[in-house]
């Protein structure tokens, strides 16, 4: 009588597989040029406004939503297209779209690491110079954190998410560059309208419903400071929200059976909890923009 | 028309040139909110013009007996037609917009077109479609010297209204557009020509020697 030892190939677990991918793309990331140029002027500009004594001290954040948001979206997008000429071969390849492209999305980590790093070098700073407290204008520990960290970690991290789902649902030329275009013309024209018209609820609903915002505006002498509508807290919520959607949608390019089901599942309540944030986010928060002076008095802005 | 014409990515260069030309548009419609597009338009006009020397057969093409000079000099007259569309479009939001100021701002469509055109020109060498990563680079670029203002104390790069100080900026400009005008020679320059004008000194050298 014979014998016959069969060994199994030890199949890889789904979630080893997504790790280990994600571990590949985290260090691709890290080391792509792009994404070194935007951590090297976040550093520099940083430096240059550490003992800077204007009271802006809350629009700080537009330095890592820029070098560390819109550079890691283009960082993505490169990252996602890079395997588009040995497309063949990665479709051979033992690991599904899906699986590659969550690990795509989980080096999306990296920059929000990045972004805690600048972070926690901000409120280093901010104990070493700290501004004036006239400067934080109605805002309290709390919801500066909720700003700061909208505009560093979590601008990052729904940043990179984004390159992922330009890459893998738009397939002509030059459409990184118009993505962060439209993105940039959303973002400026939600600020514009809230600045011609502060107490508007429209103005207050398109800022809260884009992806960057600033909360103040200082009047060009700097003697004092105007609040703007909406609840930082909630509108952190929103952009989280806007993170898992984008994700969902990476994922679900190349999604097939049961996990495109379980996609659109996630993909439909991660929508409503957007809505609903982002109304939260919209009557949420301070009832009229307000006025601080240097004194620290306040008052309710009428018009702007 | 050449082929050399024909065969340019007249998609690209025609999406981001209608994509800019919206955005000035939207300029124009809204004078006081619409300040911050003019920038974005450039960006895009200047991705556009970033995609003029992508070359899918560049196998195919390079081996072709004619320079790669020639081909770029045809080839940049595509980057006129964002120039051209640009322009008309800073001309409407000139005349609806206060802060827009005609000869200034077309001045600085040229400039980013022409660094757009350069940077094309000299990743040319080594990438056959070097659109996308010149448009990324310039587009981001223009957008963060728009946004930011690095060089504010001294020169505003970027400026859109008459009551900045043009005369610095066109001197920078100026600069920009002969550092330009240097990388794409040397970018085109024909690699065969270096070579053959500097071997036979150095075996002239070596016989002497012995």
């Amino acid at each position: 009588m014979t014998s016959t030892l069969v060994h199994d190939a030890p199949a890889a677990a789904p979630a080893s597989t997504v790790r280990q991918l994600a571990r590949l793309e985290a260090r691709r990331f890290g080391r792509h040029p792009l994404f070194l140029v935007g951590v090297l002027f976040s550093v520099i500009t940083m430096v240059a406004i550490a003992d800077d004594r204007s009271p802006d001290s809350l629009t700080n954040g537009v330095i890592p939503s820029f070098f560390l948001g819109v550079l890691s979206m283009v960082v993505s997008y490169r990252l996602t297209r890079s395997t588009a000429p040995a497309a063949e071969a990665v479709d051979a390849a033992p690991t599904s779209g899906t699986t590659r492209t969550a690990a795509l999305c989980l080096a999306g980590l990296v920059p929000a690491a990045a972004g805690v790093v600048w972070l926690a070098v901000m409120y280093v700073v901010f104990a070493v110079w700290p501004p004036d407290a006239w400067a934080w204008a109605t805002f309290d520990a709390a919801d500066r954190l909720a700003i700061f960290t909208a505009q560093s970690a979590v601008a990052g991290l729904g940043a990179a998410l984004l390159g992922v789902v330009v890459a893998r649902w738009l397939r002509f030329p030059g459409a990184i560059v118009l993505a962060v275009v439209v993105l940039l013309a959303w973002v400026l024209s939600a600020q514009a309208v809230a600045a011609v018209d502060a107490p508007s609820t429209l103005g207050a609903a398109l800022r809260m419903t884009a992806p960057f915002t600033v909360w103040t505006s200082v009047d060009p002498g700097s003697a004092s400071i105007d609040t703007w509508l909406g609840s930082p807290a909630w509108h952190l919520l929103y952009l989280l929200t806007l993170c898992a959607l984008a994700a969902t949608a990476a994922m679900l390019r190349d999604a097939a059976g049961r996990t495109r089901v379980v996609l659109l599942r996630v993909g439909g309540a991660c929508a409503v909890v957007a809505v609903l944030a982002a109304l939260a986010a919209t009557t949420g928060g301070i009832d009229e923009p307000t006025r601080t002076s240097r004194d620290g008095s306040t008052s309710v802005v009428s018009e702007h | 028309m050449p082929a050399v014409l024909r065969a340019a990515p007249w998609g690209a260069v025609l999406g981001g040139t209608t994509a800019g030309a919206l955005l000035l548009l939207v300029a124009a419609g809204a004078p006081r909110a619409g300040a911050a597009f003019v920038p974005l338009a450039l960006a895009l006009l200047a991705g556009a013009a970033a995609f003029v020397l992508d070359e899918p057969a560049a196998a195919a093409v390079d081996a072709a007996p004619r320079s790669l000079r020639s081909r770029t000099a045809v080839r940049a007259v595509v980057a006129l037609v964002p120039f051209a569309v640009g322009s008309f479009g800073l001309l409407v939001a000139g005349q609806h917009a206060a802060h827009v100021w005609l000869p200034g701002t077309v001045a600085l469509l040229a400039g980013c077109v022409l660094v757009a055109v350069a940077v094309s020109t000299a990743l040319r060498r080594r990438l056959p479609a070097p659109g996308e990563s010149a448009a990324a680079a310039v587009g981001l670029s223009i957008v963060a010297l728009a946004t930011f203002e690095p060089l504010s104390r001294w020169v505003s790069v970027m400026p859109t209204s008459s009551d900045a100080a043009w005369g610095r900026t066109a001197a920078v400009w100026s600069v920009v557009a002969v550092v330009c005008g240097g990388v794409a020679a040397a970018a085109t320059r024909d690699p065969l020509a270096a070579r053959w004008s500097g071997r036979p000194r150095r075996r002239r050298r070596r016989r002497r020697r012995h």
